[in-house]
């Protein structure tokens, strides 16, 4: 009986831990992009997970309109609003990494105090999309988690394409690699920095829409969810897209296990001592730096 | 013969009537302020509830006398501050602004109604917590120290209270609770208690029920119509620990089990990992959260696949329209320190302050356009609070801050605050050993709809507990 009570536990803390590491690592990915290919290390990136979220509330809550309408319209403006401040406040001060460290800093203060002056202080809470759980035969698990899952799961599958099928994804991968060279050859360099910060932030709003209908949105959640990407960008390599999943869904499952098994605050002093014991022994990270 | 009416003559007519008006309007007035009298409200009201579900009959007869003054002249001199410790933003944000609602209307009443507070205007200062304990005890600083106020109306968080009590003292500041309940800020467990001792002092005063005279109304319900195992589940700070204390104390007194406690960080978003705690073997679980971490954490409940049962205090659910959550609180008893609902307590009094407050009868508000449930529970203690200064200034002749003690005093001997206009809530006995004020409760259920209907209202003396502590022994 205790053997089923703890594989069960176990079983649950899995399925969670896949769940959320995915939704976290889809923030670190648009976090390690712009890292990679700009080298900028973005503070403001949190916001832009949390201003997805907020439009979806905007969207389902307070329009009564789809949540899967949310799904498109989010990650588009947050990735034009990535285009904008990429064109206005970072492209003024690139190749100046204590003048980008202080712009993003300023840009997550105004950003943050932008959201509490127009959607207020509350936190709301988007209905979920689809309801009920997956009966199996040791757990109950949410549907609408599953399904996060899964579309954490497609939304990095068409960033890989598109890094990897397009042209775009080709200078983006060509500039991460040797900027200089690309600039050589022609590349754009301008460009390609301004359309993989749009697609690091559509990104991140995605994240924040999957997010949701799990925690509620308020516009202070994006310091937790900085906090844990960025911790999943070290762990994972920096720049690297693969290792981001993997950091991602590794530090998912140890942090979840360990919670329901232990308590959610040893959880994450458990998942920092690994991150840390991996960074001893692979400074470079899981996958290694600049892999893709 | 016809008289054909010329246009003289009808300007005639016109300046006449004109003429004749101000006259009858200037007599009038000078007639009304000689001689009409003190306006006295009389209401008697009597109450006879059985219910099916509810544990006894309940009979209340309740007469009030109210002497409304006339109006005043406007308030001039000096203004007094008052100051509200308003959680704007964090976890308690939605009480924030119903509360500052109640705090405006207040004194909007006082100042444009009321002839101010002896005489002089009342301003009111607002300044926002976030919802945490070391921002909240430095916004009490600054109310009294930069704004000058000198009475503060507390935060809803008790973390907030507990920080600011030693800064109330420091600055001899009578400090209002604004509808925190932790029992620890009058009293808790007495003053040397190892776990939950006492956190208040002699400048603290408490118009709002605490958890010390919540949970014997709710404790005993729940164990005779809910549940005998339990498991509590918890935010892990002062208003959590008083309710997975004083819960597990009832309920095993009454012959019951608490078998897991479960207290939860402020702050967490994901209660999946919690809600795998709660054993197979608990019958029902006791939340304790607020507003959206309430939404989150029964969502994430359900959707676990937990088929127990639930049983709550209202603080759960004030602030959420339980209609989105109605399929799993649908049957779900809870205690209410006023209804959500207009019908089950419909006074004058409350029809009065719910119109100030720009509340309907269902207990819906509007706030930056939008129509958000109100936080009416707990809102109502702001407004009470600034009419027991109000009382107490202009009976104890209070000039300035150097006659605080005067406030206290007279908190310490009032007894009996009398249903009103002013007290819309209900008649409440103003204890003088731990300044807590113990009024009406109602115990209610929530149907099919998510709405709560009262099943049985309570009276003052039903959750009357002995005191923990008597703050007039302590020296100001």
């Amino acid at each position: 009986m205790i053997i089923e009570e703890i594989i069960s536990k176990l079983f649950l803390g899995v399925f969670n831990g896949v769940a959320w590491g995915l939704i976290i690592a889809l923030i670190a990915l648009g976090l390690s992009l712009i890292l990679g290919i700009m080298e900028i290390v973005n503070f403001a990136h949190g916001e832009l997970f949390m201003i997805g979220g907020v439009i979806t509330v905007y969207i389902v809550v307070f329009s009564n309109l789809s949540f899967w309408l949310a799904c498109v319209v989010a990650p588009l403006v947050v990735a034009a609003l990535g285009m904008a401040l990429e064109r206005t406040v970072l492209r003024p001060v690139e190749g100046a990494p204590e003048r980008t460290i202080i712009a993003t800093l300023g840009l997550s203060f105004i950003l943050m105090q932008t959201v509490l002056l127009i959607y207020g202080g509350s936190a709301y809470n988007v209905p979920s999309p689809i309801s009920g759980v997956f009966k199996l035969p040791l757990i109950a698990y949410s549907k609408y988690r599953l399904v996060a899952a899964i579309m954490s799961i497609l939304c990095l599958l068409f960033v890989l394409a598109i890094l990897y099928k397009t042209k775009l994804g080709l200078w983006i991968r060509a500039s991460q690699q040797h900027l200089e060279m690309a600039q050589a050859l022609g590349i754009n360099v301008k460009y390609v920095n301004m359309m993989a910060f749009a697609l690091g932030s559509g990104v991140a709003a995605l994240a924040g829409v999957i997010a949701s209908p799990i925690i509620a949105m308020e516009w202070i959640v994006g310091i937790d969810a900085l906090l844990l990407a960025f911790i999943v960008v070290l762990v994972g390599g920096l720049g690297s897209i693969k290792g981001t999943f993997v950091a991602g869904i590794t530090i998912g499952i140890i942090e979840s296990t360990a919670g329901i098994l232990l308590s959610p605050t040893f959880a994450r002093a458990i998942s920092l001592s690994i991150c840390i014991a991996i960074l001893a022994l692979r400074p470079e990270g899981l996958i290694g730096v600049w892999s893709g | 013969m016809t008289v054909k009416e010329t246009r003289r003559d009808f300007l005639k007519y016109v300046a006449t009537g004109i003429v004749c008006g101000v006259i009858a309007g200037v007599g009038g007035w000078f007639a009304g302020s000689a001689a009409v009298p003190a306006k006295t409200v009389t209401q008697t009201k009597t109450v006879t509830k059985t219910a099916a579900a509810a544990p006894t009959t309940v009979t209340t007869t309740t007469t009030v006398t109210k002497v409304i003054k006339p109006t005043p002249e406007a308030p001039k001199g000096e203004p007094i501050k008052i100051g509200y410790q308003g959680d704007l933003t964090g976890f308690c944000s939605a009480f924030g602004w119903s509360k500052s609602i109640a705090f405006e209307a207040a004194i909007k009443k006082i100042n444009e109604e009321l002839g101010g507070i002896d005489g002089r205007p009342v301003v009111g200062i607002i300044e926002d917590t976030q919802t945490k304990s070391d921002v909240g005890a430095e916004k009490f600083r600054k109310l009294v120290l930069e704004h000058g106020c000198s009475f503060v109306i507390s935060s809803t968080s008790s973390g907030v209270n507990i920080a600011s009590m030693p800064l109330a003292k420091e600055l001899k500041t009578p400090y209002f609770n604004g509808a925190s309940m932790s029992h620890q800020l009058c009293g808790g467990h007495g003053p040397n208690h190892p776990r939950f001792p006492n956190k208040g002092n002699r400048w603290f005063v408490s118009l709002q029920s605490l958890v010390s005279d919540q949970v014997p109304c709710i404790a005993p319900v729940l164990y005779e119509h809910v549940a005998h195992k339990w498991t509590t589940v918890y935010w892990d700070y002062a208003w959590g620990q008083s309710h997975d204390v004083l819960f597990t104390e009832y309920i095993e007194a009454l012959g019951g089990k608490v078998i897991k406690h479960i207290p939860v960080p402020l702050g967490t978003k994901d209660f999946l990992p919690y809600i795998a705690k709660i054993p197979k073997e608990t019958e029902a679980v006791y939340p304790v959260f607020l507003l959206s971490a309430t939404v989150s954490f029964l969502t994430q409940l359900k959707e676990s696949g937990y088929e127990g049962e639930l049983g709550f205090v209202i603080c759960l659910v004030d602030g959420v329209d339980c209609e989105a959550l109605a399929d799993i609180v649908k049957g779900c008893w809870t205690l209410e320190y006023w209804p959500r609902m207009l019908k089950y307590d419909d006074t004058p009094y409350n029809r009065d302050y719910r119109k100030r407050n720009k509340m309907d009868e269902y207990g819906y508000q509007i706030y930056r356009g939008k129509r958000i449930m109100s936080t009416n529970s707990h809102s109502w203690a702001v407004w009470q609070n600034i009419f027991l200064i109000k009382e107490a200034v202009e009976a104890t002749g209070w000039k300035d801050r150097r006659d605080n003690e005067k406030i206290i005093r007279y908190v310490e001997k009032v007894g009996v605050l009398p249903w009103s206009y002013e007290y819309p809530q209900g008649p409440m006995f103003l204890r003088a050993e731990d300044h807590h004020g113990i009024g009406r409760k109602w115990l209610s259920r929530i149907d099919e709809k998510g709405r709560i209907h009262v099943v049985e209202e309570l009276r003052p003396e039903d959750s009357w507990f002995k005191p923990t502590i008597d703050f007039r022994k302590m020296s100001f």
